[in-house]
């Protein structure tokens, strides 16, 4: 029996049709909507290979990589026996003549081994749409070939299943021109929770989501009651269609720019795809992964297997001890995309990339610590920058820290002194000087970190020095803390805040003055009421080129472009080289703009409230000044007060200043790599924009040359690709190789984290995961980020407290708080999963900690 | 003791003098706006160091010169060893991981 129907085949036959195969013929069997088809069954495969004399596991050669690879060209070349090519030709035209009409094929691999409980193999093998009769015979043979791609091969080895016994049937499956496509799990895929129903769906075919070239939109349904309890809408930005344009090669298209960021599903649509996954799990018998399709509002599924817990296959990390890179952590938690990770080794060749996140080697922290700790104690230190309690000082260890301190003051000392008291747009310059390297074809994308950061010259202005504007910038922490203690000891009754409180409300920090800005657009749109209109209803992605076309605009569209020309090269994630510009898309910028303007919120208020907080403080300390020492020591103590929060003030102002500048390095790589990827697009190297990110620079430096092409880098994208998404649901390990203790179990009701910004605050909480797709905060309301960095200083002009996942003190987040007087905790861990939207809050910025109030509380 | 002192203030002296002189480069965009302090700056303190010179007792006065000279060396030193130490990462055999 070479060919069988899918009708004719049940869950029972999977050595027959495979995992894929069986299960689709069992989904027909009992009843759920799946197109037709026929599978080529895996005794095909098996007289197929026969000549090849496939061998057992121990008797591998040496090289695997070349054997699999003339095996693999060995089955492309060596064609399928007449009978049954002659049998796949029948099966074709029984089902035309069964569907009355002509029919387009999705080619789908279905080995023995894939879609068990304990292994998917998800990705691995290869599935091929659009295919038409004609070429039936050529991509059975290929989807043959991929059960011995390399990628395929390493997980059957370290799942210890033996290569020889997999087979291979192939599913031929009448292919559903999907409008929309996606995935839907009967239990959360990451943390394995099963009341939980997550379903992701994109515009067009499923392909886009299963190669992770879109962020597809996310729903979250309660299993117990089947009501839809979350919304994810991503922006959508490719799509696989459902057809191919005459003439068009690449499968991947842009989405039309009025669906980037519109639902992909309707309501009706989740409730059908949720009554039938409950059905295919308590069908199966456990959680199912199921691909699905809409085609006319008809449902479709397309497969449906068990699920396997992606948290249970993390890759393994190095041997070794590692802390993580916090000052990286605490601005985005996304794992860096390939070519992120190797220029910024470049740069600071000491970091180890571990699931794509940065750490620091354990033993260059350890000699810093000048304290009597366990490993694991300074690896808390390392992470929480919290001092453990009453530590011990190391003579030795302070001595070896003392040289390097004074070392480090001899090489720094002039440049300490270069930076002192500087006017505030000394580091201009640094856009001319990055500009200047964009277009020096000589220096590639790798070396411009370089330049940019570390090659000056001899006589280098300071301003175009930024990296070393930043690591002088902290001596702030010194000024505020012998603040601190001179406060107490000059002013004992004074909250333990007021240094923090009278060092905020810097006027030049950037990155505020960037959020006024964009207020201000906001506020020349409030003035066309035809104007607001057109922000608050046209979709973000069509919205610039409606207002660049709309006379009436021409007024806001001036302040847009004054405002990127100034703040374009700044993004969301804006380490990550793979992030868009505002530049390149003000999308977020807009949204941003349309969010001041549904809400009725006046910032001056805020700034107001702020100032007057500023001056009470300052009041409070000149009167107790006064009360506890005699007029001329008074006047003493009250000028330096003054000189301490003037140059706390400064300090704090060039750090966040420098790293504005420092994202516009970043850019000029981004600005490199495009220049490449446009060139690799031009001669075909390539297939789609942003691949080359999922890319390690020596391929791209291959592909430039031509020493590979795409179908070397192909498989290695999609896999790269696959791991992104993967690396990208698990939540960072704090160290790797060193157990530190996890805090004492928080109570139900409270979270605790670290006080970045001094205050109390109760309110409305508002979680908000990417202000690029949802920003809208009303008055008064908490912000509860997973991170923060200047994209969403913005919302901190309308929210009233903010709560942050990961960060310190020092994090943008802390900073930009008490810049607006807010309170601020930080590094609350899973506070976005703990906290819901429109729950209340009471958030404690001197205390750390947060507290989740109960429904009969919130009276 | 006196003359270990006098270094390190030679030392120190270097250190804002050398930085009053970047300062023309730092601030050459607004020359027109700061010359006039910049100037007054450096004259100020290579008075102070010629005082120093011309009026501490020729030991102190040596040590105090010692230490200028020596921090100038390191300052340069250092400039140059950092080239050197960003050319071999340049060239370091894996760049990739």
């Amino acid at each position: 029996m070479s060919i069988v129907t899918l009708d004719q085949v049940n869950k029972d036959q999977v050595d027959v049709a495979g995992g894929k195969g069986a299960n689709l013929g069992e989904l027909i069997a009992s009843g759920f909507p799946v197109p037709p088809g026929f599978v080529v069954t895996a005794d095909c495969y098996a007289a197929f290979v026969r000549d090849f004399k496939l061998p057992a596991n121990d008797d591998l050669p040496g090289d695997t990589a070349a054997w699999l690879s003339t095996l693999r060209q060995r089955m492309l070349d060596t064609p399928l026996s007449p009978s049954l090519s002659i049998a796949i030709q029948q099966a074709h035209e029984a089902l035309m003549t069964q569907r009355g009409k002509d029919i387009l094929y999705a080619i789908r691999s279905s080995a023995t081994a894939e879609d068990r409980a304990d292994a998917s193999f998800a990705g691995q093998h290869e599935t091929y749409y659009y295919v038409e009769a004609r070429q039936l015979d050529t991509m059975i043979r290929k989807c043959w070939a991929s059960l011995w791609s390399e990628e395929a091969f390493s997980y059957r080895q370290s799942q210890a299943i033996e290569h020889r016994s997999v087979r291979m049937a192939v599913v031929a499956q009448e292919m559903v021109r999907s409008d929309v496509s996606g995935i839907t799990f009967t239990a959360d895929p990451v943390s394995g929770s099963d009341t939980v129903i997550v379903t992701e769906s994109c515009w067009g075919m499923g392909a886009a989501i299963v190669d992770g070239r879109v962020s597809p939109d996310q729903y979250i349904v309660d299993k117990s009651n089947q009501t839809l309890t979350a919304i994810k809408i991503s922006n959508k930005k490719c799509m696989v269609p459902a057809s191919l344009a005459p003439n068009q090669t690449s499968r991947l298209q842009e989405v039309p720019a009025e669906l980037r960021n519109k639902e992909s599903l309707q309501e009706h649509h989740i409730e059908r795809i949720t009554a039938l996954a409950l059905q295919a799990e308590q069908h199966f018998g456990c959680p199912q992964d199921i691909e699905w399709a809409i085609h006319d509002d008809e449902l479709f599924f397309l497969q449906s297997r068990p699920i396997t817990v992606l948290g249970e296959q993390l890759p393994q990390v190095p041997p070794g001890r590692y802390v993580l890179f916090k000052s990286m952590a605490e601005n985005f938690t996304d794992p860096l995309s390939p070519l992120t990770q190797d220029l910024l080794k470049d740069l600071v060749p000491m970091i180890k990339m571990i699931h794509g996140r940065a750490y620091i080697p354990f033993n260059h922290v350890r000699p810093l610590v000048p304290f009597q700790l366990s490993d694991e104690d300074v690896a808390r230190l390392a992470y929480l920058s919290e001092p453990a309690a009453k530590p011990k000082i190391s003579l030795p260890r302070s001595l070896f820290l003392a040289l390097i301190l004074i070392g480090n003051y001899l090489m720094m000392a002039v440049f300490n002194r270069r930076t002192a008291n500087m006017p505030d747009d000394f580091m201009d310059g640094f856009r001319d000087h990055i500009d200047a390297i964009v277009e020096d074809e000589s220096i590639s994308a790798a070396e411009t970190m370089m330049h940019a950061f570390a090659r000056y010259r001899f006589f280098e202005p300071a301003g175009h020095m930024v990296l070393l504007v930043n690591l002088v910038a902290p001596r702030y922490i010194f000024t505020l803390g012998i603040l601190k203690s001179l406060l107490a000891r000059w002013c004992p009754n004074l909250p333990a805040e007021t240094a923090s409180l009278l060092c905020a409300g810097t006027d030049g920090i950037l990155s505020k003055e960037m959020g006024q800005r964009i207020l201000g657009l906001a506020e020349v749109a409030r003035q066309d009421p035809a104007l607001r209109q057109i922000i608050t209803t046209t979709p973000l992605t069509g919205l610039e080129s409606r207002l660049r076309s709309s006379p009436s605009a021409s007024e806001l569209v001036g302040a847009l472009d004054s405002f990127l020309a100034k703040h374009g090269h700044r993004a969301l994630k804006e380490f990550e080289f793979n992030a868009p510009r505002w530049e390149e898309d003000p999308g977020p910028i807009l949204g941003m703009v349309r969010n001041y303007l549904l809400v009725d919120s006046d910032p001056a208020d805020s700034e107001s409230r702020i100032r007057k907080q500023r001056l009470r403080v300052q009041a409070d300390v000149t009167a107790a000044l006064a009360r506890h020492a005699p007029p001329l020591l008074r006047l003493i103590r009250q000028g330096v007060v003054n000189q301490l929060v003037r140059q706390t003030q400064y300090y704090l102002k060039l750090r966040e200043n420098s790293r504005f500048f420092h994202i516009m390095a970043f850019y000029a790589v981004r600005r490199k790599i495009q220049r490449i990827e446009a060139s690799l697009l031009e001669r075909d190297l390539l297939k789609c924009r942003d691949d080359i990110f999922y890319l390690h620079w020596h391929e791209v430096s291959d592909l430039n040359d031509e020493k590979l092409g795409w179908s070397d880098v192909e498989d290695l994208i999609r896999g790269r690709r696959m791991e992104h998404i993967r690396l990208s649901k698990i939540t960072p390990q704090k160290t790797v190789g060193i157990e530190i203790d996890s805090p004492a179990p928080e109570s139900s009701d409270s979270l605790s984290g670290q006080g970045a910004s001094p205050g109390r605050y109760e309110g409305i909480a508002r979680v908000i995961m990417d202000p690029a797709t949802n920003s809208e905060i009303a008055p008064g309301e908490i912000l509860v980020a997973p991170f923060t960095d200047p994209a969403w200083t913005p919302l901190f002009l309308t929210a009233s407290a903010a709560v942050v996942e990961v960060g310190s003190y020092l994090s943008h987040a802390g900073t930009i708080a008490r810049e607006y007087g807010m309170p601020c905790v930080v590094d609350v861990a899973n506070c976005t999963s703990k906290i819901a939207s429109g729950s209340r809050i009471v958030v404690d910025g001197t205390q750390g900690s947060v507290t989740l109030l109960e429904e009969d509380d919130n009276a | 003791m006196l003359e270990a002192l006098l270094f390190i203030v030679g030392i120190q002296m270097m250190i804002e003098l050398l930085a009053a002189g970047y300062r023309f480069i730092d601030l050459k965009y607004r020359l027109a706006d700061y010359w006039m302090r910049l100037t007054l700056r450096a004259l100020c303190l290579l008075v102070f160091d010629l005082s120093m010179l011309l009026f501490l007792p020729a030991a102190l006065a040596s040590a105090f010169l010692w230490g200028q000279f020596a921090y100038l060396v390191f300052h340069i030193g250092v400039f140059w060893i950092i080239r050197a130490g960003l050319y071999l990462l340049r060239y370091r055999p894996d760049k990739t991981n």
